[in-house]
């Protein structure tokens, strides 16, 4: 089975080496403004690298479409040999590019953020987010408005106000007439490719003014709020005190995002629900905290294309058929014979008083799910439940409302004698090796050696946090063997006629499954094929000679990596826009094979000299 | 670069009007002495002698009395050597010398003390009077190496020891030292192990050739010179204690009791130039009774230039003002206050009292015969109040508003207005930013928790959280808001800072003591045991973190596990350790009291309840903020409060302290006092009996303006903003953003304020005096010299406007000086600028000169 995917790819790499250099690929790195109202046409500056030239600004859904006006060069080549060549003895442009694109919104587009690609010979660009809203959208004045005096006045609530901070510490004041009462929300957000950057992570500031003077400073403004520093995304809501002119101050934390690529900001100004300021929450379509873009596809794309929420996210849903979901995932027999176990669990909610291991709620036999809230800073709910001798169980905690860093499920299960079996606190070393990082995970699993009753409780890991908000589930179950998340290492595939290209993936191996795992493509354009691999567990970590300091197989899948190679007919015709394919999995276990999956959907461009009225259509 | 163009530039006008400034300005800083103080007789009131109770046992038992005479100035004056004493039985007891009695046979009797027709009387008791001496080693050895000084921190009692020989400091742990004398070996601090030869310090065979008496009597060769003589009562107390078989001899059943603790009597005494005060040193022993040490003990003074003691324990005026003789005796120490008082003043005048703060320091005063200085004029007091309350420069249109008011009331509502300006908040937020080390790097290096730390130390301050509230939460802070931010550096575990030392912070921080010394040992100077500093270490043991995806949203809590080695040494969790008896400590507060099994996810609020609700709190957080008002504390350092360091007016502190408590720890109602207060408000120009006083609040002690608020100042008076400090490498602050405001203290680069000294808030404060780089940056840095003739200035301005020389040097004196010029300045300085050539230029250097000028540098 595995010498003829091994030839291919040997093939592909050969081919590879022998092919020209191919020009490099597009990077969006920010745009302008952020998005526009449903219904409206808007003109986008977009500034980006290797974007000449550009083929199509490629929105995945048709309910936006973008026309490019122009495209320019920005600023001086950056240094050479810095980047990749074009072909041999010429030098590509590395310099920064602005296009300026037209924008129609669809009246009837789905609210919220619709993401978009610059396609160039070059290849697909990453992503970038362009949010649709409902209310009017309008951009800041040309002049300066860093002071309450030359404030820009909002005169229409609610709206959304795009902006820009080019200038090192710059602020850009906004003006308001706010009622005596009146809760207002206002939201900043920062999209761009580069942010976070590093050890850079732009955190825009938001705070709210009045003119009221002081005796050293009749000019003077009086800062009346600020958002917590700590946000990412911040949404301040205020409750004016009195009739009159208030006055909003956006900037970013450190002052210097204008030496980046100033992506520039989304101010929505809303007036809060009929719950005040709680309904100040986030918009729907922005995660409430900020991760790693780890698979930036995956981080970026709405949920339609991410091929399955990712297990260990406190913020997935563990509903009814959870379980049966995992299974499916697996092989059928399989499953059943290793893991026994029912597929539906009952769920029990806590019942106060229960912080002591002797006030748990009896819970009886697994699955089950616990259910309870941490109602007050130093809250604990406990409850007791029952496993066999050599019971695999699984510990999955899912936060609906708060997430961490705002609150931070602390697990612990300890048996009749009261000492701790397990929890779900990880500790991995830190990149450098010569450091230990804590982790609080969303999936812990664990092997218990005796069977009996135990207790598991639950907590903030501080004592200082608490509330009606902070709600969790915690399923307790057996171990389901399955295949988990498989995550494509790059977010497109390119492929030019007559030649080779290559996929490669991880594959997660969740819980103890130990088969294979069929991968193949299909919905591919015509003139591309695709051949199947089969990946199988392959254990290797970058820390093996690191001195262990919890069996990490409790909180890490084993992992095992598979690469796919594609073909393109030497006729297969080059594709103006990408193309969707389907990923798909299959496990494989004992000579049996379980049944197929989606994994996901990935945008692949078959390269070659695209006509010249196709780009002028574009045009 | 100054002097650079015209006549107006020249160096000879700039030194010039530099000349004129300065000598101006600095005549406003001084005044015209009081006339010479006169004396008059002064009448005996009453005596009293201590001790009142002498009992006396052993072997030769004495006791040394010391009589106080009250005057009719209300003052205590040593009489001792001018009273007659009387035994009523001298067959029981006899004085020798001038005051020490002997015991002479079992029984009791009376001494009485007569001066002037003045009585006083004490009892004495003679006991189990022995021929032969029981010797205890912590007493009788233990003080002979501590009066000598064998055993300091210089000499035997260093961390190493001293030629190969090691002693306890102050024969802390008379136990070892015993051992090492009896053994030899040396002491490691934080190990029981030793591999050096070991050499003893005695010979029990031939007691004469022991290196204990050899090297102090330079029989052999000894590095710390002699340190007494072969016929000396301490070379024949050694002897006899090696004759007898070297006994360690402390516990009860051998005769001899051991130390609980040593008074010094009197604790707090006036001397009047030349005087001399004896001191009595007595150790009340674990059997009950007391013992007179005072022959026994090590004196020194804290500042030989006001008072010196001798051996004996006789205090000896040789110059003016208040110190402290500190007392060590074997295991303790102790102090006593000393002050010397001036000439008596002839019609003291009468000094009103706006509250209890002056009732204290005026009452003093009197004592001291010190009188205070008048009452500051009013320019005087709006640039004090506004830059200590608002770290900010009054506008000349305030000044001149301020000082035409003819309003009674001017100074208390212009306070009342300056409590609720946003200024206070901005000037207070930046001196807790410095108390509480607000600053990038040492707080887990990233803007956000600098901002976010930054953020609560504000709201604290505009909300007026109570100090004990803010103290609660940044003690036991966890979670990723705000005061957990401090701690993050702390718990990232591969940072070299134990938990020990973010102990000792918050101690030093909120109790205003130093605990390090009891890192290794118990405190030689205070009450601190080691016991007590890895018990309080023990509430951090804890303390980690967890990091989130981004890692930069690391949440601190408390993990009862403890926390994890660095640098991969073990998958363990590191435990506290006591150095010495290699056990794990649990956390314990001082009291004894142990941290409760249910509070183990929270220790550090268990302690931040203990710390706040002890009385050293409220003591260090106002001796804290008095120090802020008057240039030092009452216990000055203001963070080394300990016994042997004591106030200069404890019932003020006390006072203070207690104020505050009922207060609900309002910082602004202790500001609110304390700058009402006369005695906050007294003008800084000396009279002449205060000229030398600087520790009794006499006169308002003028002071260096912080390098951020110097630098405000100037921006102020220039009307350009500085611009260097706003650009680094992890963040650039809105343009117009004052230095007081900065929040990125580590890394905001300003080199006028790091020639100026600010405390880069990494370790403890430090302020240096002047110094050549920054008369060298007042000539030729940019904060000086590219502001002046900035276009938009407020030079150019003046210029642009027409106003006339007369009112842009007005105008310019109420901004720099809140004062208007004199006649004479003024009119000096117009004829310097009708005779320039260039009045722009002329105008810059005046400006230069005004900012250059101490009166300009200072609060005073």
């Amino acid at each position: 089975m595995r010498t003829i995917p091994a030839l291919l790819i040997l093939a592909v790499l050969s081919v590879q080496l022998e092919a020209a250099d191919p020009p490099a690929r597009p990077k969006l790195i920010s745009l302008y403004p952020l998005g526009g109202q449903a219904g409206e046409t808007v003109e986008v500056e977009l500034v980006g690298k290797f974007l000449d030239p550009l083929q199509v600004a490629w929105f995945y859904y048709d309910q936006l479409e973008a026309e490019v006006l122009k495209l320019e060069r920005t600023g001086e080549a950056e240094k050479e040999g810095a980047g990749q060549e074009e072909g041999a003895g010429t030098r590509h442009y590395q310099g920064k590019y602005r296009a300026f694109l037209k924008v129609r919104i669809a009246p009837d587009a789905d609210l919220g953020a619709h993401y978009f690609r610059a396609v160039t010979p070059g290849g697909i660009s990453n992503p970038l987010r362009f949010r649709v809203t409902s209310e009017p959208n309008v951009r800041e004045i040309d002049a300066r408005h860093n002071e309450l005096d030359t404030a820009q006045p909002i005169d229409s609530i609610p709206s959304v106000v795009h902006g820009r901070l080019p200038e090192l510490g710059e602020v850009d004041f906004y003006a308001l007439q706010a009622t005596r009462h009146q809760v207002l929300c206002f939201q900043v957000d920062f999209f761009s490719s580069t942010a976070p950057l590093g050890l850079w992570t732009f955190r825009p500031k938001l705070s709210i003014h009045e003119r009221k003077g002081s005796w050293f400073d009749p000019g003077r403004d009086n800062r009346l709020v600020i958002n917590d520093p700590m946000q990412h995304r911040p949404t301040l809501a205020y409750k004016f005190p009195r009739d009159g002119e208030f006055f909003l101050a956006v900037a970013e934390v450190s002052g210097k995002i204008g030496m980046f690529e100033n992506p520039g900001y989304q101010l929505r100004v809303f007036p809060a629900g009929s719950s005040g300021e709680e309904s100040c929450a986030f918009v729907p379509d922005q995660p409430a905290h900020d991760g790693p873009l780890k698979w930036t596809w995956a981080g970026e794309a709405p949920q339609s294309l991410v091929p399955m929420v990712s297990e260990r996210d406190f913020a997935r849903k563990i509903e009814a058929d959870w379980i049966e979901n995992l299974r499916a995932r697996s092989v059928r027999e399989d499953s059943s014979e290793e893991s026994g176990g029912g597929v539906s669990f009952e769920s029990f909610a806590e019942q106060e008083p229960n912080d002591r291991l002797g006030q748990a709620l009896e819970v009886g036999a697994i699955p089950a799910a616990l259910e309870g809230t941490i109602g007050e800073p130093g809250d604990i709910d406990t409850f007791k439940f029952k496993v066999a001798d050599g019971a695999l169980v699984a510990f999955e905690i899912e936060t609906p409302l708060k997430r961490p860093s705002f609150f931070v499920p602390w697990m612990k299960v300890t048996n009749a004698d009261g000492e701790e079996v397990v929890e779900n606190l990880n500790k991995v070393w830190g990149r450098s090796g010569n450091f230990v990082v804590k982790y609080l995970e969303a999936k812990t699993t664990y092997s218990f050696e005796k069977g009996g009753e135990y207790t598991v409780q639950v907590r903030d890991i501080t004592s200082r946090k608490g509330g009606s908000d902070f709600r969790y589930r915690l399923l307790v179950r057996d171990q389901v063997p399955h295949v988990g998340a498989i995550r494509p290492e790059e977010d497109h595939v390119r492929i030019t006629p007559g030649q080779a290209s290559t996929l490669e993936l991880s594959v997660d191996l969740e819980e103890g499954f130990h088969g294979d795992v069929l991968l193949s493509v299909e919905n591919l354009p015509p003139g591309v094929k695709a051949f199947p691999v089969v990946a199988r567990p392959k254990q290797a970590r970058s820390t093996e000679d690191l001195p262990p300091l919890r069996d990490q197989k409790r909180f890490r899948p084993a992992t095992q990596r598979a690469m796919i190679a594609l073909m393109a007919d030497p006729g297969a015709a080059p594709s103006r826009r990408p193309w969707l394919i389907d990923l798909t999995a299959r496990p494989i276990k004992g000579g049996e094979m379980g049944e197929a999956f989606a994994i996901g959907t990935l945008p692949l461009l078959v390269d070659g000299k695209v006509k010249k009225q196709q780009l002028a259509a574009n045009r | 670069m100054r002097f650079t163009s015209g006549f107006g530039g020249s160096p000879t006008v700039m030194l010039l009007l530099l000349a004129v400034v300065l000598s101006l300005s600095a005549a406003s800083l001084q005044g015209e002495p009081l006339r010479p103080a006169g004396s008059h007789a002064l009448t005996l009131v009453s005596v009293e002698m201590f001790p009142e109770k002498v009992d006396l046992r052993g072997v030769e038992p004495s006791q040394r009395f010391v009589v106080l005479g009250t005057f009719s100035d209300g003052l205590q004056r040593d009489v001792t050597s001018r009273s007659s004493f009387d035994v009523e039985n001298d067959e029981v007891a006899k004085i020798e010398g001038t005051s020490r009695i002997v015991g002479v046979s079992q029984g009791e009797t009376r001494v009485r003390v007569e001066i002037e027709g003045h009585f006083a009387e004490a009892s004495v008791r003679v006991q189990d009077l022995v021929r032969e001496k029981t010797y205890s080693f912590s007493r009788d050895i233990g003080s002979i190496l501590t009066k000598h000084g064998c055993n300091s921190s210089d000499c035997h009692g260093g961390v190493k020891g001293q030629g190969g020989f090691k002693l306890s400091q102050n024969t802390l742990y008379p136990e070892d030292d015993y051992k090492w004398i009896l053994e030899g070996g040396t002491f490691h601090v934080l190990t029981d192990k030793s591999d050096d030869p070991k050499v003893p310090r005695i010979d029990l065979k031939e007691p004469e050739k022991s290196l204990l008496l050899m090297k102090p009597t330079m029989a052999v060769a000894h590095g710390g010179g002699p340190k007494f003589a072969q016929d000396s009562p301490d070379y024949r107390t050694i002897l006899g204690w090696i004759q007898a078989g070297a006994p360690f001899g402390d516990a009860a059943d051998q005769g001899s009791a051991g130390v609980d603790g040593v008074e010094v009597f009197p604790r707090k005494f006036v001397l009047e130039p030349g005087g001399t005060q004896q001191l009595v040193v007595m150790a009340h022993l674990s059997d009950g009774r007391s013992e007179d040490i005072s022959d026994q003990v090590l004196y020194s003074s804290i500042n030989p230039a006001i008072v010196n003691v001798g051996n004996d324990g006789t205090v000896k005026a040789v110059g003016k003002g208040e110190t402290a003789i500190m007392i060590r005796a074997a295991g303790h120490a102790v102090s006593a206050l000393a002050g010397v008082i001036t000439d008596l003043v002839p019609n003291y005048p009468a000094v009103s009292e706006n509250n209890y703060i002056d009732e204290y320091v005026f009452g003093k005063l009197r004592r001291f015969n010190i009188v205070p200085s008048d009452l500051s004029s009013d320019a005087e007091f709006l640039r004090r109040v506004c830059l200590d309350l608002a770290g900010t420069l009054p506008p000349p249109n305030r000044v001149r508003e301020f000082l035409a008011s003819t309003d009674p009331q001017k100074r208390e509502k212009l306070i009342e207005t300056l409590l609720d300006s946003p200024e206070y908040v901005d000037y207070w937020t930046f001196r807790f930013s410095q108390l509480f080390r607000v600053g990038r790097l040492v707080n887990g290096g990233t803007t956000e928790f600098n901002a976010a730390y930054w953020e609560w130390i504000r709201d604290g301050v505009l909300d007026g959280k109570p100090y004990d509230q803010m103290a609660r939460e940044r003690i036991s802070a966890q979670g990723w808001d705000g005061p957990s931010r401090h701690f993050t550096r702390f718990a990232t575990e591969n940072d070299p800072t134990g938990p020990q030392e973010v102990m000792g912070e918050q101690i030093r921080l909120f109790m205003g003591r130093r605990l390090d010394c009891a890192q290794c040992h118990n405190h030689p100077f205070d009450s601190w045991s080691q016991d007590q500093f890895w018990g309080l270490t023990a509430f951090f043991g804890s303390l980690v973190q967890v990091g989130w995806s981004d890692e930069t949203d690391m949440v601190i809590f408390d993990n009862p596990a403890g926390r994890d080695y660095a640098w991969g040494q073990s998958e363990d969790v590191a435990k506290v350790i006591h150095p010495r008896t290699k056990k794990e400590v649990n956390a314990t507060l001082p009291d004894g009291t142990p941290l409760p099994p249910e509070r183990k996810f929270d220790p550090r609020m268990a302690l931040a309840e203990w710390i706040t609700g002890h009385p050293h709190f409220a003591e260090a957080a106002v001796n804290r903020i008095w120090s802020y008002f008057f240039g030092r504390g009452i216990v000055d350092p203001v963070d080394d409060f300990r016994s042997t360091n004591p106030p200069s007016h404890p019932d003020l502190l006390a006072a203070l302290a207690d104020d505050f408590r009922n207060q609900g720890h309002d910082l602004k109602k202790l500001i609110r006092t304390i700058v009402r207060s006369r005695a906050y408000q007294l003008t800084s120009v000396p009279n002449e009996t205060n000229r030398h006083d600087t520790t009794n609040y006499s006169h308002f002690q003028p002071r260096p303006l912080d390098a951020e608020l110097f630098l405000d100042a100037i921006s102020f008076v220039t009307g350009v903003t500085d611009e260097e400090y706003l650009d680094t490498t992890r963040g650039h602050e809105p343009v117009g953003t004052r230095a007081m405001n900065l929040k990125n203290w580590s890394i905001d680069h300003s080199m006028f304020m790091e020639v100026h000294g600010r405390y880069d808030r990494a370790g403890k404060p430090s302020r240096t005096g002047p110094t050549l780089l920054q008369a060298l940056h007042s000539f030729s840095g940019r904060t000086y010299n590219e502001k002046l003739g900035r276009e938009g200035g407020r030079l150019d301005r003046f210029l642009r406007s027409g106003r006339s020389n007369r009112e842009i040097v007005e105008e310019l004196y109420l901004l720099a000086f809140t004062r208007f010029p004199s006649q004479d300045e003024l009119d000096r300085l117009l004829r310097l600028l009708e005779e320039s050539p260039s009045r722009k230029t002329t105008l810059e250097d005046l400006t230069w000169a005004l900012i250059s000028s101490r009166e300009f540098a200072y609060n005073h």
